[in-house]
């Protein structure tokens, strides 16, 4: 694959607490996530998953190691600049409630662009072109608390991509929702990916994994293992047990 | 392009809609947070409206003097005027003397004077004279009377009629307002009275639109009541209130030259030049030593005032602080996602804020308009001013109550910005640590500013009493959490509840610290407003001097004509009057007086030389019989000394009583005889008579009327002679006011020719001394309740913020077995731990704010008043401090369910 790197991270440290209350989140990790892949990390719970997400949209900082997006190095970063990082090339994606409840489906797509100081008029025009990709710009209107729980999913990945932005972090972002509606959701994620855009899926389902282009299996802060294209969940679950 | 203002734009765009759409959300706590918002704006808004539209304007008082045509009104005096541009203010230049002259001359004078073009329209008024107006049985006294020739067409022009037509003979015109208040109208009989047997029917032929010139009630015509005098001004020489007065009428604008030319003349103008157009401060004589009040006066004047309303409003933030901190708490999900998609500290503020923004303008707006509109209401309903609007003070009014809701959402918007986004994200409380420089910066300043307050009150400077306060406040406000978090370490020892409500005040000081601050600054409001109250009640009693002892009934002569003492003929008549009105006043003690020779024109007095001491210098003016009162000590109980055993023995034993501290170490006081020429009010003789004394009573008061009582041969010492002061009884039941009134009725009919509302044999029934204005238990339950309500608000609050918060931790102790009332002992706890905390800081600031204001007052003039003493009412104090938290937690208690809401726990 020759497409450009969008998330480079090159022996990635993050300990939390000191002392006796010392935890490493993630031990020497390297990743590298290019335009048009879509990359799942799968582990078990505690093996630093969310954490990796943390540190790619710069939520977080390592302790050691390099994370660069695009041609930032994040460590280097001061608090202002990482969140004109994340208004500019990153969007998350959560598991669920990841839509501001005050905000209607338009306004909370809008909010990157807005913050980052475009007109209303324009973030509003850009926006609605992002809602319209995922199948939603005819509930624009609409507040969070009157959409289903695959609706908020799909605009929380039409803002994660609204304007430049080209890395999209997803937390479980089918954790909550039936297997149907997933489904869905991931459909539209690897449109979205397909369509240029570089992809981190953090999940513990197989199905969902099977996604991807390439699959990390995390264990206790370190990668265990990589693959490409799964040949089916199955397969998926038991090399995550053997390993 | 993104640039700082684009993104400023942004910033703020989402934080209004954001706002905006939480504030309609929460339509409860929206509502809670722009009532308290609301309700300060509206009172500012109102006061502000009605205070302007009953100040002077050019136009009211051009309206109010003048009517809508006259160029000026002239009034004169005998002696050459300065005056005020507006004549409110005028007097003597010290030239020589110019009147009385005849009219006729005085007016050829004025005239001469008058800018080409201009005339004088003659009119003749009296307000002074004791003219009342009488209708069926309502009585309007001392009206504002002016008669002229009505047929003038400037005159008809000038008055302006709601109703009727312009009086001709026997008729009268009257001011809608007055007619109002005597229930008459066009074609109704009134009777206007000088004198019992001067009285004059006329019948009401209009109604003058309020207000006519001069605020004129009763206008008549040529052929009215009033005589024209022979000479302006009339004998007196310096009445201006009554006589002729000139209107000005004509095209031609008097001037202020034209009015200092009039001045010379003895002529005070009103000129509706003058009043538009002002001359410069500098050009008016009348303010040459006297400057008018500077600014740091004026600030010394209203610094009080301004420390008062600031520690107010802080507390309005400080009770909807926590409303917005449990806003930001719940809506810390949102704010964290707005981190996610690249808001910063910044952005995180601004949505917090703007919550605060978008109620504060509506509350402020609507608060606005109900205290406009209420006095807009008020004004043109039941006064006569015209209605202004103040726009600059109510826009600064309206941005108070936008600066105080977010105000009140700066700290909560702050704790919010920096919270742990990551941690926020996974489900956990995002708090971070707290940091100490607050605690220690707010010791810092609530030690400096108490401190600094009282050293203020030391020095009697207001502005330094108000700043140290307010800064003192501040300190403590800042210190709050710090204190919860040092008290929450000591919680170990205490029951469960107690500790878990401690520990968890302490944990949350974020939301602790607002609601506590609230309690502690109402309670310290409280408390120093009670230390004030009662060093003012002290103040006022001692600031008295009783006539008798309580119930006992005084009657003294007080006519400075007969050198206030009657003559034994004078005292039969008296007896015979008060048996007759009261035939069961018992025995009637004459108190005799010491009195020099008088031959009406020159009077003796004796007193206590007490030159510098509180007797001398500070007590005020009182009734009853004028002494020095002779006495063997048999009077002293109905005389009302203090320590009558002590008086009544130093008396027995040929000793003068005196208020102690005024009489010498040697035991002796110097009584000091005056003689008085009373045509020209001055001294004219003084000696000095030393006699042995003994000092009772309060050196700082309260005195008695009576002192000093000296024994017969103390009288004879001081060379005067004793003559009937007055008498003095003990009736079987205290007379009451009615019977005090109808005695003074009889004895003013058998004494007459008083003034209005004076005597020449005066009726007073002795008391203990009071204080002045409302009584003290009114202001001390106005303040306690005042205060209580706002305490137990903030502690509701908090305890309903923390029995929503704590739920999780609730449902532990439930998981493990705890009784369900023990979320009620815990949330009544948590209010009680707020109520406590507050109570005890804010009774400990609250005196030492009380005491600044009284030392203040002690010491604010260049001779400090020892009246003025810190009186902590201690009794007061504890009761506040033990019931207000009994009544929070006992609240708390009973609004709390026991019943727990299942909680979901989010994973992490």
């Amino acid at each position: 694959m020759n497409a450009p790197v969008m998330l480079r991270m090159t022996s990635v440290t993050r300990v939390h607490g000191q002392g006796a209350a010392e935890v490493h989140a993630l031990r020497g990790v390297d990743l590298e996530v290019r335009m048009g892949e879509l990359v799942a990390v799968m582990g078990p719970s505690g093996s630093g998953k969310s954490t990796l997400l943390n540190l790619a949209g710069g939520l977080d900082t390592p302790t050691s190691g390099t994370v660069t997006v695009g041609r930032d190095d994040v460590g280097t970063l001061d608090a202002k600049a990482r969140a004109r990082l994340r208004r500019k090339h990153v969007g998350y994606v959560f598991q669920d409630l990841n839509l501001v409840p005050a905000l209607t489906a338009l306004e909370n797509v809008t909010l990157p662009l807005e913050l980052d100081g475009s007109s209303a008029r324009r973030a509003r025009a850009k926006a609605t072109a992002a809602l319209a990709t995922v199948g939603l710009d005819d509930l624009a209107d609409r507040f969070p608390d009157d959409m289903s729980g695959g609706q908020a999913q799909r605009v929380a990945i039409a803002r994660a991509l609204v304007g430049p932005r080209r890395l999209v972090l997803a937390d479980e972002p089918t954790g909550a929702l039936d297997s149907v509606t997933g489904e869905a959701v991931m459909r539209v994620l690897r449109q979205r990916v397909d369509a240029g855009a570089a992809g981190l899926l953090v999940t513990h389902d197989a199905r969902h994994a099977a996604w991807a282009d390439r699959i990390v299996f995390l264990r206790d802060g370190v990668v265990i293992d990589s693959t490409g294209a799964a040949a089916g969940p199955d397969s998926l679950l038991h090399r995550a047990v053997r390993a | 392009m993104s640039g700082p203002v684009a993104r400023w734009r942004g910033r703020w765009r989402v934080a209004l809609r954001y706002g905006w759409r939480d504030a309609r959300r929460h339509r409860g706590r929206t509502t809670l947070v722009a009532i308290m918002v609301a309700l300060p704006v509206a009172a500012g808004s109102f006061a502000t409206t009605a205070l302007w539209s009953a100040r002077d304007t050019p136009e009211t008082v051009a309206q109010r003097e003048l009517g809508p045509d006259f160029q000026a009104a002239l009034s004169v005096t005998g002696i050459p005027m300065s005056q005020t541009p507006d004549a409110t203010s005028h007097g003597g230049t010290g030239g020589a003397v110019i009147g009385p002259r005849p009219v006729a001359a005085v007016e050829a004078d004025l005239a001469a004077e008058l800018p080409d073009g201009d005339r004088l329209v003659r009119f003749l008024r009296t307000q002074d004279a004791g003219f009342d107006v009488h209708a069926g049985g309502l009585q309007l006294s001392t009206p504002a009377v002016l008669q002229g020739d009505l047929t003038d067409p400037d005159v008809r022009r000038a008055f302006r009629l709601r109703e009727g037509a312009l009086p001709s003979e026997g008729e009268v015109a009257l001011s809608a307002s007055k007619a109002r208040e005597l229930d008459v109208t066009v074609g109704d009989r009134v009777t206007l009275a000088r004198a019992e047997d001067d009285e004059l029917p006329a019948t009401v032929s209009g109604l003058l639109d309020d207000p006519a010139p001069q605020q004129t009630d009763l206008l008549f015509p040529a052929a009215g009541p009033l005589a024209l005098p022979a000479t302006a001004p009339g004998e007196d020489g310096y009445d201006d209130a009554d006589g002729p007065l000139w209107f000005v009428a004509g095209d031609v604008p008097v001037t202020w030259d034209d009015v200092l030319a009039l001045n010379e003349l003895g002529a005070v103008v009103v000129s509706r030049d003058v009043l538009f157009s002002p001359p410069p401060v500098e050009a008016v004589e009348f303010y040459d030593g006297r400057p008018p009040e500077s600014t740091s006066d004026q600030l010394q004047q209203w610094a009080p005032l301004a420390a008062v309303v600031a520690v107010a409003l802080l507390e309005v933030v400080l009770l909807i602080g926590p409303a917005f901190a449990v806003g930001a708490r719940r809506s810390a999900r949102s704010l964290a996602l707005i981190a996610a998609a690249g808001g910063t500290r910044r952005s995180l503020r601004a949505v917090v804020l703007g919550t605060g923004v978008v109620i504060g303008v509506g509350a402020s707006a609507a608060g606005t308009l109900v205290g406009v509109g209420a006095a807009a209401f008020v004004v043109v309903r039941w006064t006569d001013a015209a209605l202004a609007v103040p726009w600059a003070p109510i826009t600064s009014i309206f941005a108070v109550g936008v600066v105080l809701a977010t105000g009140a959402a700066w700290l909560p918007a702050r704790r919010a910005s920096r919270a742990d986004v990551v941690a926020v994200l996974a489900g956990r409380r995002g708090e971070t640590s707290y940091r100490r420089w607050p605690v220690v910066v707010g010791t810092a300043l609530g030690v400096v500013g108490f401190a600094g307050a009282l050293a203020a009150g030391l020095a009697g400077q207001a502005m330094g009493v108000a700043a140290g306060v307010v800064v003192g406040e501040l300190g403590l406000v800042f210190a709050c959490g710090g204190i919860v978090a040092a008290l929450g370490r000591l919680a170990r020892h205490l029951p469960l509840t107690w500790r878990f409500a401690l520990r968890d005040a302490a944990r949350h000081r974020g939301r602790t610290a607002p609601a506590l601050a609230a309690v502690l600054v109402a309670v310290a409001g409280a408390s120093g407003g009670l230390v004030y109250s009662s060093s003012q009640t002290a103040h006022d009693q001692r600031s008295q001097a009783p006539v008798a002892a309580p119930d006992v009934l005084v009657i003294g002569a007080a006519d400075p004509e007969t050198d206030s003492q009657l003559t034994r003929e004078q005292g039969d008549r008296v007896q015979d009057v008060v048996h007759d009105v009261l035939p069961d006043v018992g025995r009637l003690y004459p108190v005799t007086v010491l009195r020099g020779p008088y031959d009406g024109s020159t009077a003796t007095s004796v007193g206590v030389a007490a030159s510098g001491s509180p007797e001398g210098g500070y007590h005020e003016l009182t009734t009853g019989i004028v002494g020095p009162v002779v006495d063997d000590g048999t009077l002293v109980p109905l005389l009302g000394l203090p320590s009558p055993d002590v008086a009544a023995a130093a008396l027995a034993a040929g000793r003068a009583v005196v208020l102690a501290g005024t009489e010498d170490d040697d035991g002796t006081a110097a009584l000091d005889v005056v003689t008085w020429d009373t045509d020209a009010q001055e001294p004219t003789g003084h000696r000095s008579v030393r006699v042995p004394a003994t000092g009772v009573g309060d050196p700082l008061g309260p005195s008695n009327a009576n002192f000093p009582v000296v024994p017969a041969s103390a009288a004879q010492a001081t060379g005067t002679s004793p003559a009937l002061g007055g008498f003095v009884a003990m009736p079987g039941t205290p007379p009451g006011e009615a019977e005090r009134q109808t005695l003074q009725a009889a004895l003013d009919e058998e004494f007459p020719g008083t003034d209005v509302g004076s005597c020449t044999v005066c009726v007073s029934v002795g008391a203990d001394p009071q204080p002045y204005g409302s009584p003290q238990w009114l202001s001390t339950l106005l303040i306690l309740g005042s205060a209580g309500i706002l305490a137990l608000a903030a502690a509701w609050i908090v305890a309903a913020l923390a029995a929503t918060e704590s739920r999780p931790d609730l449902a532990t102790l439930a998981a493990v077995g705890a009784a369900p009332t023990t979320r009620k002992r815990i949330v009544a706890a948590q209010a009680g731990t707020v109520a406590v905390i507050g109570s005890v800081l804010g009774g400990a600031s609250g005196v030492a704010l009380g005491a600044a204001f009284v030392l203040f007052e002690r010491f604010r003039y260049a001779e400090p008043d020892p009246r003025w003493t810190v009186e902590v009412p201690w009794p007061v104090l504890g009761a506040t401090l033990v019931v207000l938290p009994s009544l929070a937690v006992t609240a708390a208690w009973l609004v709390t369910r026991s019943r727990l809401v299942l909680t979901r726990r989010l994973a992490s």
